[in-house]
């Protein structure tokens, strides 16, 4: 990845796309301060990210890893109310109303039954629903989900792309997501990062960034694009 | 009211009243096991070749009851004293090992640090010093063990070097496990050359042995030391069993709090191993067992298993000096005799947490 000059706000929505292996997770973690840049400066509230104490810089930020490996056992509600570590004073134990948090972030990724269930007996994609109430409940301005969706029903895809959308709009949020579905991203993004195959990463307000011939090439297959009522879509052609 | 409400009210109210500092449910865990530890040292105090009363053991201890006080506080109170410091040491080194390597299968003695020190300490036996210089030997063995570990996975030690997100455990592991069976090759070649009259010595060294031990002042002040260096970070521990990235991404300084953890687990081993030889199964199994009883809340583990790992061992010794008067059994079999049994009960029959 080269020449990439990105800036995202409060409200937005951005959805990055690429092929396997393009760099979406890296470009992600290096955003979010997770991995060291090979080069270049992010910012984050107009402070170089190198200065945000780490503990502060979680109040700010979050970032959800593709995947999770549970060791041990925990119950679901055990596992989201991590998310509140951040927010917790050092001597303090979690209370009352880190679980209450933790409870309204399962119920948002409908998962408020899973709440007692151990984590290492749920299905892929619970486990995904639940890794995702975990960070609702680090509740930062700023998110990053590394293919949040790939796990997911259709149902719970709408929903939790749903909720995301809501949090930007109503509560001021920035998200930023990777995925593989070019329909999810064209219905909910409100600014897209696509990779192209040269290593160049373009990335604007969405209906900008997201046209045939773009997808396209980004993904060396031929997409073609239906109109839907007022929606795009794109479909896979021969 | 559905059934999705009814849970949820249900949580949502499990925790109330429980903020603050410590939760009461913990306080009286903490309690009973240290109410048991004391039940055992007592016992450990009352027991052996000539046996006392209560009463004649708080006498001896208060420096009165002629020959009991030189039986009691002489011989059996600093052997009782190692016995806890060091179970507890184990057990604490093995809650910590399976946190920092997130593998329930992992145990004091996996990277190799046991086999550094029985390397260490049977070598020297095969040269002939003293005691004191046996433990010197395993004590430096063991800090070797730990170096190399350290060296070779110096990266998986440095979060800010990785670039990918993938967790270090399993390289750490794997270097700790080959270095293991490394020494493990040296232990049975110094065993295959060392003289008969020797053997008996080893064995007893490597099966973990409390007789003639009277040092516990190093083990009780290193427990102690440990928990405290470790305490403020109980809870960094329970975001990093999650894994790496998303530790990280909660504010956990990654690679220094794995540091260390890996620092605190090694010195107990060390220090343990040091003392009594390489005991085996408390730090594998005291930590599991606390865990299907209380949940993976470091905060709340760590220092139990503290109290239930020299509760356990302080009980295996008296076992092993009582069981087959005169003659003295090697603890380490007393621990696995009472731990598998208890533990297997526990895992088959225990209720899962829910």
């Amino acid at each position: 990845m080269r020449d990439l000059c990105l800036t995202a706000h409060r409200g937005e929505l951005w959805c990055v796309l690429g092929p396997n292996g393009s760099g979406k997770t890296t470009l992600m973690m290096a955003l979010a301060g997770l991995a060291e840049p090979g080069g270049g400066i992010v910012s984050l509230e107009g402070r170089a990210l190198a200065s945000w104490h780490p503990e502060e810089l979680a109040r700010a930020r979050g970032f959800l890893p593709q995947s999770i490996h549970d060791a041990f056992s925990a119950t679901a509600l055990e596992a989201v109310v991590i998310g509140r570590h951040p927010h917790i004073a050092r001597w303090r134990w979690e209370d009352g109303s880190d679980r209450a948090i933790a409870l309204e972030a399962l119920e948002a990724v409908d998962a408020a039954e899973l709440a007692s269930r151990d984590v290492l007996t749920l299905s892929g994609g619970e486990r995904q629903r639940v890794a995702i109430a975990s960070l609702l409940a680090q509740d930062p301005g700023l998110m990053f989900l590394d293919e949040p969706v790939s796990h997911l029903d259709p149902r719970h895809q709408v929903q939790v792309m749903h909720h995301l959308n809501a949090l930007t709009r109503n509560a001021g949020k920035t998200v930023m997501l990777s995925l593989h579905d070019v329909n999810l991203a064209a219905r909910y993004a409100s600014h897209a990062a696509i990779f192209l195959p040269d290593g160049q990463v373009v990335a604007g307000p969405r209906d900008q960034v997201l046209t045939e011939e773009r997808i396209s090439t980004a993904y060396q297959q031929k997409f073609i694009r239906l109109k839907l009522g007022d929606r795009d879509l794109f479909v896979p052609a021969e | 009211m559905s059934r999705q409400e009814s849970v949820s009210t249900e949580l949502r109210h499990a925790g109330d009243g429980v903020s603050g500092v410590i939760g009461p449910h913990v306080l009286g865990v903490w309690c009973a096991l240290g109410l048991v530890a004391l039940l055992v040292m007592v016992g450990s105090l009352m027991l052996g070749s000539s046996a006392y009363a209560p009463g004649e053991v708080l006498l001896a201890l208060a420096g009165r009851g002629g020959p009991a006080r030189d039986v009691v506080v002489e011989l059996r109170l600093p052997r009782t004293l190692a016995a806890f410091a060091t179970g507890g040491l184990l057990a604490l080194a093995g809650a910590l090992m399976q946190v920092l390597l997130r593998n329930p299968l992992a145990d004091p003695y996996v990277l190799g640090l046991s086999g550094g020190a029985a390397a260490g300490a049977l070598g020297a036996m095969v040269i002939g010093v003293g005691a004191l210089f046996v433990n010197a030997a395993a004590f430096g063995g063991a800090m070797l063990a730990m170096s190399m570990v350290f060296v070779l996975a110096r990266r998986e030690f440095f979060y800010r070097e990785r670039s990918a997100g993938l967790d270090a455990a399993p390289t750490l592991l794997l270097i700790g496990v080959i270095l293991a069976a490394g020494w493990g090759a040296l232990i049975t070649a110094v065993l295959s050359l060392a003289p008969d009259a020797q053997l008996r010595g080893m064995i007893f060294w490597l099966v973990g042995d409390l007789n003639g031990v009277d040092s516990y002042g190093v083990p009780l002040i290193a427990l102690a030391a440990i928990l405290v260096a470790v305490y403020p970070r109980a809870r960094a521990l329970n975001v990093m069993a999650r894994g790496d990235v998303t530790a990280a991404a909660l504010g956990v300084s990654v690679g220094a709090t794995r540091r260390l953890i890996y620092l605190c687990a090694s010195l107990a081993t060390a220090i343990a191993v040091t003392t009594a030889g390489s005991i085996g199964f408390i730090g594998l199994v005291v930590p599991h067992a606390l865990r299907l009883q209380m949940g993976n809340d470091q905060r709340a583990l760590l220092p139990a298993c503290a109290l239930a790992g020299g509760a356990l061992l302080a009980l295996a010794d008296t076992l092993a000096r009582t069981v087959l008067a005169p003659s003295q059994l090697p603890v380490g079999v007393l621990t696995a005799l009472i731990g598998v049994p208890s533990f297997l009960m526990l895992l088959l029959n225990g209720k899962r947490r829910t």
